[in-house]
């Protein structure tokens, strides 16, 4: 089935995802995901393992690796219809109009190049050359994320996690891109490299204007750093909403709420941390009608049976729920 | 720990190895019961002079002084290239047999082998990078099969056919009875004329070998992260095919090939058997058949050293091609 944004104004955004499905195989991993970014904008977007948060948007860029297949939906960035373009199309798009920092950030720089190498190859590819040579325009990119330009001549294996992990973010910023994906970035680090490195992204942020896609299952760091969060359960988008709006108490699907409960209090909140009981739903065997309901403490004999559809909540706020009660001023255009 | 340091410590390493095979080359025979001029006499059962037996002991260099000084004897004349004197081709100084020998085999095999390494690793590294293409369905399975023939019927097959029946390739000799040895155009073509065949074998023989060892690191290689996100960086095919799947995935079978490299010095037995080609593997055999000691000594010294030199060439360039290495 798919999920029309009811509020999506694809025309104004800068990366658009309507409806967008992905297989693998027989599995359909994610299953009409609807998002859009602003410029400028960060985009959360949260999930457990497996539901599908880096398949939808590495599908959404054509970055998916073989079985995945994009079976349907649109994406459009900045206009241009990411789905229609053939190899050479979107070789100029990856790395100038959207860049990626890969989930194995640890595993991806090539280990018989050096760091300035890297860089090098990403100018070429798309013919720039740099003022002031690549050397001195590559130190200037290490220099922004906090790591002294000498390792330019360092191969990756004499590289710790977090300076490889600035590695590959400042190889994103090189060609100044509009939109930076972020893949799981800091799961690997220790917190305090984690801080440090958010820090530096978020400086980069405010000097470039380039909007994010965050994806992680950290809410948490979300909260701070993201402007919207999107919530995915078993390959479907479930509840998007500013973070403001989510870190007012004011998040509506049952799964969103779940996720918040169980996060540390912060110092003087008198509460304990709640965890979601059960286990995720397998997108490869996903429960009937709405796939949180085995899960859900509110679930009603609607939510077996039938898929709820993405209702506006209030203001850029969505949720995919039988159960919530939206407020009255609110429009339901999507409602049955 | 620079690149020099730790190739200098590899090269140290070789050396105490080369010196102990040295060694060994030694001791083995005279910690062996009986002599070489003992095995020599008795061959001729009583038709030489029981006062022959010390000249011949003199004339191959066995004396009954200390070890210690045997020994450093022994070092002397290896300084100098001297191995002692062959049975099988008396007079003929060892070193002169195995010199004739080795040329040719390194020439041979040798060149087969590069020639084997460079086309089966392209085979393979094309085949792996259009995964499913006709050459990635036809190559692999075909030279398996090709490789999979006994290699001394493939050999007598080809020769048989290709060389006598139709006649397109001489049969035998490392080149013809018509030129001089020498360094003429005319020498050079007719070695290349008479290597063809066996030659052809060889690659025909090993290709496929070659070939699944690079297809296979190359798939490994190609589902790696480096390579996705080279792509996400919207590099040219050329680029990632050259610089992060060859590069990465040519290391396991540069080692392979560094000992393949070691192993031709001790010759293309069968091949050099079946076209009659004056080889190492070869003089081995006429060596083992002749009890010839000092040859075989040689030979085995030759061989030892060979692969040692050649592990060290492979360890140098595998430093030179993979920065982890140098740590």
């Amino acid at each position: 089935m798919t999920e029309r944004d009811p509020r999506g104004d694809p025309a104004s955004a800068l990366l658009a995802v309507d409806a967008l499905s992905v297989d693998y195989g027989p599995v359909r991993a994610v299953d009409g995901v609807s998002f859009t970014v602003r410029r400028g904008q960060t985009l959360g977007l949260v999930g457990e393992s497996g539901s599908g948060k880096s398949t939808a948007v590495l599908g959404a860029l054509r970055l998916l690796p073989a079985p995945g297949v994009v079976t349907g939906g649109s994406v459009r960035l900045a206009g241009a219809e990411l789905l229609d373009l053939d190899a050479a199309g979107l070789r100029n798009i990856w790395g100038a109009q959207v860049a990626l920092v890969p989930q194995g950030a640890l595993s991806s720089l090539n280990p018989v190049l050096r760091v300035l190498d890297h860089f090098a190859e990403t100018f070429t590819a798309h013919g720039v050359k740099p003022e002031g040579g690549v050397r001195a325009c590559a130190a200037a990119l290490l220099s922004r994320v906090g790591l002294d330009p000498v390792h330019l001549d360092s191969y990756p294996h004499a590289l710790s996690g977090g300076m490889r992990q600035r590695v590959t973010i400042a190889l994103g910023l090189a060609l100044n891109p509009p939109l930076l994906v972020l893949d799981e970035p800091t799961t690997a680090l220790d917190v305090v490299v984690e801080r440090d490195i958010l820090r530096q992204l978020l400086a980069a942020q405010d000097a470039s204007g380039f909007a994010m896609v965050f994806i992680t299952h950290d809410v948490a760091l979300l909260l701070e750093l993201a402007s919207a969060i999107a919530v995915m359960y078993a390959g479907r988008l479930v509840e998007r909403a500013p973070s403001e709006v989510l870190a007012a108490d004011g998040a509506l699907h049952p799964y969103t709420r779940g996720l918040l409960a169980a996060l540390p209090p912060s110092p003087g909140e008198a509460r304990l941390p709640v965890s979601i009981p059960g286990h995720a739903a397998s997108v490869a065997d996903p429960p009937s009608g709405c796939r949180f309901h085995p899960r859900c403490a509110s679930a009603i004999d609607r939510c077996r049976t039938e898929a709820p559809a993405l209702r506006v909540a209030g203001p850029d706020h969505v949720v995919a729920c039988h159960v919530v009660e939206l407020g009255v001023s609110s429009p339901k255009p999507g409602a049955p | 720990m620079g690149p020099l340091i730790q190739l200098g410590r590899r090269l140290g390493l070789y050396a105490l190895a080369a010196w102990v095979a040295l060694t060994l080359n030694f001791l083995l025979p005279r910690l062996m019961p009986g002599d070489p001029a003992q095995a020599l006499y008795a061959r001729f059962q009583g038709r030489i002079e029981p006062a022959a037996l010390d000249s011949l002991r003199v004339t191959l260099g066995l004396s009954d002084a200390p070890l210690a000084t045997q020994y450093v004897l022994y070092l002397q004349q290896l300084a100098h290239g001297e191995l002692g004197t062959s049975l099988v081709y008396f007079p003929e100084p060892v070193s002169a047999v195995i010199g004739t020998g080795l040329g040719w085999t390194v020439f041979l095999a040798g060149g087969a082998l590069v020639v084997s390494f460079l086309l089966g690793s392209t085979i393979g590294a094309l085949a792996a990078w259009r995964r499913g293409g006709w050459l990635d369905t036809v190559a692999p399975p075909l030279l398996s099969f090709l490789g999979a023939f006994p290699y001394f019927w493939m050999a007598m097959a080809a020769a048989w056919g290709l060389g006598f029946e139709l006649g397109w390739f001489p049969v035998r000799h490392a080149y013809g009875p018509e030129v001089q040895a020498g360094a003429t155009l005319e020498f050079v073509a007719s070695a290349l004329r008479h290597a063809l065949l066996p030659g052809a074998t060889m690659v025909v023989a090993s290709l496929g070998g070659w070939v699944l060892t690079m297809r296979n690191a190359m798939l490994v290689v190609l589902g790696d992260d480096p390579i996705r996100y080279a792509q996400a960086r919207g590099l040219p095919p050329g680029r990632i095919f050259l610089h992060y799947a060859i590069r990465n995935a040519l290391l396991p079978s540069l080692t392979s090939f560094g000992m393949a490299i070691g192993f031709v010095v001790s010759g293309a037995l069968l091949t050099e058997i079946v076209f009659a080609y004056p080889g190492q593997g070869y003089l081995l055999l006429q060596a083992v058949r002749g009890q010839d000691y000092p040859l075989l000594q040689g030979l085995f010294l030759t061989i030892t050293l060979a692969v040692l030199g050649a592990n060290a060439v492979v360890d140098a360039l595998i430093i030179a091609l993979d920065p982890r290495a140098r740590t």
